[in-house]
């Protein structure tokens, strides 16, 4: 009997390995036409000129400025990454993504940003409170604050100008929307969104990792609309987009190129990992590889 | 994975578990090594398809650790959360 020779050596990078990184793993084991290289990324040193022996890179680093960078090397030596380092670098920062948005007219919650304190203050006023304050680079919540009026905005303010990260001293302010509760997370593969949750959570912060409940969520014309014109616009690929269901419509809140989707398998029944092992095959056997090529 | 287990027995820093009624799998043994939590030095069990870098927990200590090493089996404290660290 003859052995099956893999059609494409994948490159996986990543540092610590979570649920998501597992489930990869198994997702490439059962794809006998992938032959899967681990890369951890604190044990790589990477030197002019080196050479790469696999076909592309599938970034899973928790890491946003590792990801990028790492991404940045491996594309600069004609490696196609996914998501490619230029969707990383949107998606990693806020003001990117919101610019990236607005560009491609996606609907989104109204946001200013101010490198000063004061202005920042009376940015807050104008817009009328509650408003977010949110980090540009951040993930996880982490250090997102609702300034709920003036006293609270002007706390957090001075606080986050005691922060040493110049990164902190760049405000982002985001229109609070009330969301009832909840708050959307669509997953883009390519060209489909593949499943969809409500994140319901008692906290105004709604994300899994924060212990936020999801359950699946059907996936309408209107929502994969928005979702498709969210990847579209700020490069594509794999992407989970968070969104708020309002009145109006939805919003986009955030575009996210390392999805976590641990706890959307089970209420969905969809294989993520499964779907993205299979796209990233079928871009590198297209030749095409993930390196802006949804960008227009 | 249709997997359950029937048995266990202990031999020293070594779990062995043994695991059957999975069509696919029936007889295939897991072994679960048992490294010593570096803070408390308490037995944190690794099972057999554990990969190097997956995070553990410590029963008791909580300390929640990376795996470092598999053969032989180690355990350091994980990295600690960094700014940039998210999705």
């Amino acid at each position: 009997m003859s052995e099956r020779v893999p059609r494409a050596r994948i490159a996986m990078l990543h540092g610590i390995v979570r649920r998501e990184e597992k489930l990869l793993i198994e997702a490439f084991g059962r794809s006998p036409e992938i032959e899967l290289v681990l890369l951890e990324e604190r044990a790589m040193v990477f030197a002019p000129a080196a050479g790469y022996g696999f076909d592309a890179v599938l970034s899973r680093s928790v890491s946003f400025s590792r990801g990028l960078y790492a991404r940045r090397i491996f594309e600069a030596r004609g490696v196609p990454c996914f998501n490619s380092a230029r969707v990383a670098e949107t998606c990693g920062d806020k003001l990117l993504t919101s610019l990236a948005l607005e560009n491609a007219s996606v609907p989104q919650p109204e946001f200013r940003v101010a490198f000063d304190e004061t202005a920042a203050l009376e940015s807050m006023e104008a817009m009328g409170f509650p408003v977010v304050l949110k980090p540009v680079v951040g993930s996880w919540g982490r250090l997102v604050a609702r300034a709920d009026d003036r006293d609270a905005a002007e706390s957090l303010l001075e606080h986050r100008a005691a922060l040493p990260s110049y990164m902190h001293h760049v405000y982002y302010l985001q229109r609070y929307v009330d969301k009832g509760g909840y708050d959307v997370r669509a997953f883009v593969v390519g060209e489909r969104v593949v499943a969809a949750i409500r994140r319901w959570s008692a906290n105004w912060r709604t994300n899994t990792h924060r212990g936020g409940r999801a359950e699946a969520l059907a996936v309408g014309d209107d929502l994969s609309s928005v979702c498709l014109s969210a990847a579209r616009a700020v490069g594509g690929g794999m992407l989970a987009i968070d969104l708020f269901e309002t009145r109006d419509g939805y919003l986009v809140n955030e575009v996210n190129d390392t999805m976590e989707f641990r706890n959307s398998i089970e209420p969905t029944g969809v294989d993520i990992p499964g779907a993205m092992v299979e796209h990233v095959l079928s871009q590198v056997t297209e030749g095409a590889g993930a390196c802006g090529r949804l960008a227009s | 994975m249709n997997v359950t287990l029937y048995g266990f027995f202990l031999l020293p820093g070594t779990l062995f578990l043994t695991r059957g009624s999975s069509p696919a799998t029936t007889g295939v043994h897991w072994e679960v090594t048992m490294p010593a939590c570096p803070v408390c030095e308490a037995d944190v069990p690794v099972s057999a398809d554990a990969l190097v870098h997956e995070l553990v927990d410590c029963g008791d200590c909580a300390t929640e650790l990376e795996i470092a090493s598999l053969s032989p089996p180690v355990l350091r404290e994980a990295p600690v959360e960094e700014e940039d660290w998210g999705e």
